[in-house]
């Protein structure tokens, strides 16, 4: 999904921000806070989170700002750094609802072969929140994001065959809860 | 950003469909305040410095509490004030006393350095 992290943005303002000048930082800020928002909007339950950690990511980004060497790359490190605040939030054992590896394998052809399922689905969002956080994440980043299992373990700190039994009974529950 | 490195199915394809159009639609309810990103040195300079209070008042109780209990040597065991000068002239002059009878000097001159060592130790218990 072009979610907007690749947007035109001159390396004069990167540098001005990373000087620290407010006006260059506000205007990165009207150019991302889109991309930055729907991003976190697709990995989090409830929008408020949503909000306070973009929130979060931009006061880090303008803090961190000085660590970045190529402006043409700084849409790719704010998604980046996005993700990583995205994930850090979730990591706290206090939002971990439940555990990760040792997870039973689950038959998905019948759900890979047809989307017709989707079909019935008239509110996606209240399906979408059937799926603990590590599931939503997965399923998000994998689906919209087009990440790798490979990419997805590596942030997950998993193996790349957690990720995918993961997905696959997270994709399952949504169907379940689709028909039920 | 990332490439699709994952072939995605009928099913995977219609649910990336369906999730991009519902996240397209929660846009126009999502918007951060721009006065919401203050970097954090200067969300509050007046403030920046507050938290050294605490440490500060409590480094001063400390102080307080224990500066008391905490045996001050110099001033408990006084020391000879040995670089006020007239003391360096009565050490010497003690040496020059003890030279005077190993070298067995006259006795009118191991008088005349009594005699001095008398004045300099009167003077500075005067001062």
């Amino acid at each position: 999904m072009n979610t907007g992290f690749g947007s035109d943005i001159s390396p004069d303002t990167i540098r001005a921000a990373q000087e620290g000048r407010r006006d260059a930082q506000r205007v990165i800020f009207e150019v991302f806070q889109r991309p930055v928002l729907t991003l976190l909007r697709g990995l989090c339950k409830e929008p408020e989170l949503a909000r306070d950690l973009a929130q979060d990511v931009f006061v880090q980004a303008f803090a961190k700002l000085n660590q970045l060497r190529e402006a043409s790359a700084f849409g790719g490190w704010l998604k980046q750094l996005t993700l990583n605040t995205a994930f850090a939030y979730f990591r706290r054992p206090t939002n971990q609802n439940n555990s990760i590896e040792d997870e039973p394998e689950v038959e998905t052809d019948d759900w890979q072969s047809q989307a017709d399922w989707l079909s019935r689905v008239d509110d996606i969002e209240t399906l979408l929140n059937a799926l603990s956080d590590d599931e939503r994440l997965l399923v998000w980043l994998f689906v919209v994001e087009d990440y790798s299992h490979q990419e997805l373990a590596e942030y997950m700190n998993i193996s790349a065959t957690a990720v995918r039994q993961r997905y696959h009974r997270a994709l399952q529950k949504l169907k379940d809860r689709s028909s039920s | 950003m990332t490439t699709p490195s994952t072939q995605k199915t009928p099913a995977e394809q219609a649910l990336k469909a369906r999730l991009e159009q519902w996240v397209e639609l929660q846009q126009s309810e999502l918007s951060l305040r721009w006065q919401d990103i203050q970097p954090r040195s200067t969300l509050a300079p007046h403030r920046q410095w507050l938290w050294l209070a605490p440490i500060a008042t409590a480094a001063a109780v400390a102080w307080f509490v224990v500066a008391p209990l905490t045996p001050t040597a110099p001033a408990m065991q006084p020391v000879p004030p040995m670089l006020l000068a007239d003391n360096y002239t009565l050490d010497a002059l003690d040496q020059r006393i003890q030279a005077a009878y190993l070298q067995g000097a006259a006795p009118h001159q191991i008088d005349a350095l009594w005699q001095e060592r008398a004045y300099l130790q009167a003077k500075e218990q005067v001062l």
